[in-house]
């Protein structure tokens, strides 16, 4: 009896709990669709959110403070930011969006990860604003792409990119015997071939460091090889990776991987710059700023600063690079942000051409008209800046996100790495998985 | 052994030959103390093995960068340095977000103690119609993963307005200190034997007074203990706590730890991760060490039971 | 449980006792309620409204990405068991659960073994040792997992790693460059030891303050009688720790079901298909891809999973609760 009426007050409290769920549902369900917004100056007594990676924090604070410095005196709002951890960061994202308090005014996304987001109606429509927002028109076309939704929306604002280069150790190159930088693939593999026999004493010595889950640095050789990630006709995905070219480029990959490299197998590229510090690694991929990594004093070894030069990655072909992979952040309007118009003002601020100028100095500007104040800076911005002209991207497409958190690209790889599967068999279960994530609804 | 001759040998044991009995104790013991020198060694040896990770820890957040990022580990600081803890402590929101921590691991543990408490005492003191289905409710809560409620709290926080606040993720954290609480505080009073609040209760104690004065007192240690546990599982709670709370000011340290780690554009600080996870374990090191003594010897001395 | 050593009414309680108990037979009016009446409102509030929210999103359509969940799923539609049967058609998933129960067991069993045996070596150890002992666990206790997981990971690198200096350096060995997750199996190996090495403490603290509760007049009593001290250990010890050892027992399937921490950080972020337990395989599946529906339905499986696994120790519970 007394069981009877405890199991109906709980259910009453859950139904009671579940009619408020619904009707909430309903009226947020109404504002998140493609609401524009247009960007807004009257900002006296508002306090916007921005919500930044801290790479800012840690490596141009001055940019984002003289950006909020300029936005505070033109609008009369203050600014909150809020750093970052990309740990997880999704999680976070995921669960603000989806509730109605504690939504920020701007959020930084990695440009893999906003077009989920843009096909979810996160962002607010930022297209009628466009025009306002400096350089648009010169922007990096792979940003613009990633912050571009499916019917031409510009739903994320380019931030900063990043483009990958081979980063060498020219005092053991030039012991090695190799004078000039490679101008093809064969020509690196000569190279290495050298470099490696100079320092065969060495057991922990790698000439080309690659680690085995790297897919940014294996997916350019696919892409270099002519082959491509996944297609998509008639609205289908089809993996490619077993195509002759996409298995050309893996077992190019492969080489540097298991020919050239050592103790990476099962590591991804997080740590290769402190290990490049330690003195056994001829060469790696990384972004432009990783040179700044490599010999930075806390984390890093400042002594290899005179020693260490870049090139862009050699192709098939002498003056055909390897396409490099076009990293970088989006900032975006959430669309349930309190402050919308103030927000986008803020990144307009945060994006124009004298904060970029300033941004030039640590990685790659939003747009092509600054790419040679940033290639002016340093011997390793030339090679970004070169490799910045032919890069790849991934499918463009919502469930990209999923291929990248189920980690069916670095699976494969390492187990190409490691030995344990075939170049074909690796690229056949990786192209199952990935037709499968990206046609599921 | 067969239960006979252990009742032969048990009489005269206890009965009559006192001296024979203590005169095998003196012998034993110094056998004894062979045995224990050798039990200290390995004492001292699972010392080692287990303290080698904080002893790692310790010295990394002693080392020079330069140190720290070396081919041959260093087994040693050998150029000592409190920059990496002048770094941290220096860095206002580690403070705050210490401090946080601390207020919300309180009082989280504290609701739980008391609210757990209360529930224990019923299902340990008490039958009652709906009573198994509270129990039941109690031990299947904690099977719920975390992660997969992470979303629903968010949710449900967000609507009562209580997202990226203090008092949002301590509600939160009840969803796992309080099942905990009630689930360990319930062993530690079915300990207690009835007859003890029986008798209070003949003697003219009303309820109250026999939870307070009779079984108050002798769930004190269990109270320590359990408190203690739920203290470590708040303190070091990480998906929530980076899910729910939303500023930098508001975060818990464990998130805070994250910012030691390699971002694309920058390496991992092991030295700055290891001195702040130092000084974060420490206050949970005193505690500890502060209570230890206690609940041991609360144990010990309540040895009532039998 | 231990609910029964004391839940019978001692048969020697006087007559008065007796009438005083009939006067109220065995139930206490409002009083229990009551008492749980605080736990019952937090449990509704921040556990059922939750789990109710799971259980409902299990049933519903996956919606593409994140749609369902910005629109507070208002658009999804009822899938009945759909979710269930791809999930339990997916033979990774089965591997997977074959992996989380090994992981489980192994994780579980070390533990309480290493657990029992400190707890035992802190009895017969003189008071420095202990105390060094004791003192090296807290601390041990203390550490976050995510922080002990990077150090775990750190010492055992193949590169920089101590671990691997250290063997190294014994002769006849050559670990120098071995790579300790190329081999998911030694990759868990590593990780049970961080999980290991983080549950310990708890375990043989307890434990210790358990064997502490024996009067020592009993233990010598047996060693007297002549008893070796496997035979005091088995007889004595043991049933007296057992229902502390139930309780941890219990909660260390628990939390080692669930273990999560120690293996994301130890793959920095990307545990490969043969690091993948429940835990794993929900986040990287479910809650990191924002497949919610995906990852509530594993979820839900994983919590019916183990309360499988514990079916045991819950019908010992209720059918003690019955005697009562």
């Amino acid at each position: 009896m007394k069981r009877t009426v405890a199991g109906a007050i709980v259910l009453a409290a859950t139904l009671a709990m579940t009619a408020t769920g619904c009707s909430s549902s309903k009226s947020s369900g109404s504002d998140t669709s493609g609401k524009g917004s247009a960007l807004s100056t009257n900002g006296a007594g508002k306090t916007i959110t921005v919500w930044l990676q801290s790479d800012a924090q840690k490596g141009w604070p001055d940019v984002v403070s003289q950006a909020t410095q300029r936005f505070e005196k033109a609008t009369g709002a203050k600014v909150n930011v809020q750093w970052q951890q990309w740990s997880n960061y999704t999680t976070k994202l995921d669960s603000t969006f989806a509730g109605s308090s504690g939504v920020p005014d701007v959020v930084e996304l990695g440009n893999t990860q906003t077009s989920s987001y843009i096909a979810a109606g996160a962002f607010t429509d930022l297209t009628s604003s466009k025009g306002q927002f400096e350089n648009s028109a010169t922007w990096l076309q792979g940003l613009t792409e990633s912050g571009t939704s499916a019917d031409g929306k510009l739903m994320a604002v380019p931030y900063y990119a990043g483009s990958r280069v081979v980063i060498y150790r020219k005092d053991l190159w030039t012991k090695a015997g190799v004078t000039t930088a490679p101008t093809t693939l064969d020509e690196l593999t000569a190279d290495l071939d050298k470099v490696k026999a100079a320092n065969a004493s060495d057991p922990r010595f790698s000439a080309f460091y690659m680690p085995g889950k790297y897919w940014y640095g294996a997916m350019s050789f696919v892409y270099g090889a002519g082959g491509k990630i996944a297609s998509q006709s008639n609205g289908k995905w089809t993996g490619e990776l077993e195509s002759a070219q996409a298995q050309q480029g893996l077992t190019q990959w492969q080489a540097l991987a298991t020919k050239y490299s050592v103790g990476g197998t099962t590591k991804d590229e997080s740590d290769q710059d402190p290990i490049m510090a330690l003195g056994h690694t001829g060469a790696i991929l990384g972004n432009g700023w990783e040179v700044g990594a490599v010999t930075d004093k806390k984390t890093g070894n400042p002594a290899l600063a005179a020693d260490l030069a870049t090139f862009p990655m050699p192709g098939t072909a002498a003056g055909k690079y390897t396409p490099s992979f076009l990293g970088g952040s989006d900032l975006a309007v959430p669309a349930k942000a309190p402050n919308a118009g103030l927000g986008a003002a803020w990144v307009k601020y945060f994006t124009d051409t004298a904060s970029q100028t300033a941004l030039a100095k640590f990685a790659i500007p939003n747009t092509t008209s600054l790419l040679s104040v940033y290639e002016g800076q340093a011997q390793a911005n030339q090679s970004t800046g070169e490799a910045a002209k032919n890069t790849w991207f991934v499918p463009n497409t919502p469930n990209w996100a999923n291929v990248e958190s189920g980690n069916i690209l670095q699976n494969m790889l390492e187990s190409i790495a490691t030995g344990k599967s075939s170049v074909a068999d690796a690229a056949k279960a990786a192209d199952t998985q990935i037709a499968k994530t990206l046609n599921a609804s | 052994m067969s239960t006979t001759t252990d009742h032969v040998a048990t009489v005269p044991a206890t009965a009559a030959v006192r001296p024979t009995d203590q005169s095998a104790r003196r012998r034993r013991k110094g056998h004894r103390s062979y045995a224990t020198g050798a039990w200290n060694a390995l004492a001292l040896a699972l010392a080692a093995v287990f303290g080698f990770p904080i002893f790692w820890m310790l010295i990394t957040s002693f080392k020079t960068s330069a140190d720290i990022n070396q081919l041959v580990p260093q087994f040693w600081p050998h150029h000592p340095t409190l920059g990496s803890f002048r770094e941290v402590l220096g860095d206002p929101i580690f403070r705050q977000d210490l401090a946080n921590t601390f207020v919300i691991t309180l009082v989280a543990v504290a609701i739980s103690v008391v609210i757990g408490f209360f529930g224990a005492m019923a299902i340990a003191r008490f039958r009652f119609a709906g009573r198994r289905v509270f129990v039941f409710a109690v031990l299947i809560v904690q099977m719920i993963p975390l992660l997969a409620l992470t979303i629903p709290m968010s949710l449900l926080l967000d609507r009562f307005h209580l997202k990226n606040s203090l008092v949002g993720i301590i509600i939160a954290y009840l969803m796992f200190t309080m099942p905990y609480t009630i689930w360990t505080l319930r062993t530690f009073i079915a300990n207690i034997p009835k007859e003890l609040d029986e008798a209070a209760m003949v003697d003219g104690c009303t309820r109250f007074q026999t939870f307070y004065r009779i079984i108050l007192p002798l769930v004190g240690p269990g109270l320590i203990a359990t408190s203690v546990y739920g203290w470590i599982l708040a303190w070091n709670e990480f998906v929530l706590a980076n899910t729910l709370l939303l500023d930098n000011s508001k975060q818990t340290s464990m998130i805070y730890l994250l910012v030691f780690q390699s971002s694309p554009t920058h390496g991992a600080d092991y030295g700055g991760l290891m001195a702040a996870a130092v000084l974060t374990s420490l206050p949970v090191v005193v505690l500890f060490v502060l209570f230890q003594s206690r609940i041991s010897a609360g144990l010990t001395s309540g040895a009532v039971k039998g | 449980m231990t609910a029964t050593d004391t839940g019978a009414p001692a048969l020697g309680s006087g007559p008065a006792r007796r009438s005083r108990r009939r006067r109220r037979p065995g139930r206490s009016g409002r009083l229990p309620y009551l008492l749980i009446l605080p736990a019952v409102l937090v449990l509704l509030v921040v556990v059922v409204w939750p789990l109710f929210k799971i259980v409902q999103l299990s049933l519903q359509k996956q919606e593409s990405g994140k749609f369902a969940l910005f629109h507070s799923g208002a658009s999804s539609p009822f899938a009945g068991l759909a979710n269930f049967r791809t999930v339990l058609s997916d033979s990774t998933f089965w591997a997977v659960v074959g992996r989380t129960a090994a992981f489980t067991a192994i994780n579980v069993v070390l533990s309480l073994l290493i657990g029992i045996g400190i707890a035992v070596l802190l009895n017969r150890v003189s008071k420095w040792a202990r105390l060094t002992l004791i003192a090296v666990l807290l601390f041990v206790w203390a550490v976050p997992t995510t922080v002990s997981t990077q150090v775990f990971y750190w010492l055992f690198s193949n590169q920089l790693g101590a671990v691997n200096y250290l063997l190294d350096l014994i002769p006849g060995v050559h670990m120098q460059g071995h790579d300790w997750f190329a081999d998911p199996h030694q990759g868990l190996a590593v990780i049970t030891a961080v999980v290991v090495w983080g549950a310990v403490p708890l375990l043989a603290i307890s434990l210790h303050a358990g064997i502490g509760q024996i009067p020592k007049e009993i233990i010598e009593a047996a060693r007297c009688d002549g008893a070796t001290p496997w035979q005091t250990f088995r007889q004595v010890t043991l049933p007296v720790l057992a229902p502390l050892l139930v309780i941890l027992t219990t909660l260390s399937v628990i939390w080692d079901f669930g273990v999560f921490n120690q293996i994301w950080f130890m793959r920095t972020g990307h545990p490969e298909p043969g690091y993948q337990t429940v835990g794993i395989y929900m986040y990287s599946t479910g809650v990191g891809s924002s497949h919610y529906n995906v990852g509530a339905t594993i979820g839900v499986l994983m919590m019916l999973g183990l309360v499988g696994i514990m079916i045991f120790y819950i019908r010992q519970l209720f059918r003690i609760g019955d005697a009562e």
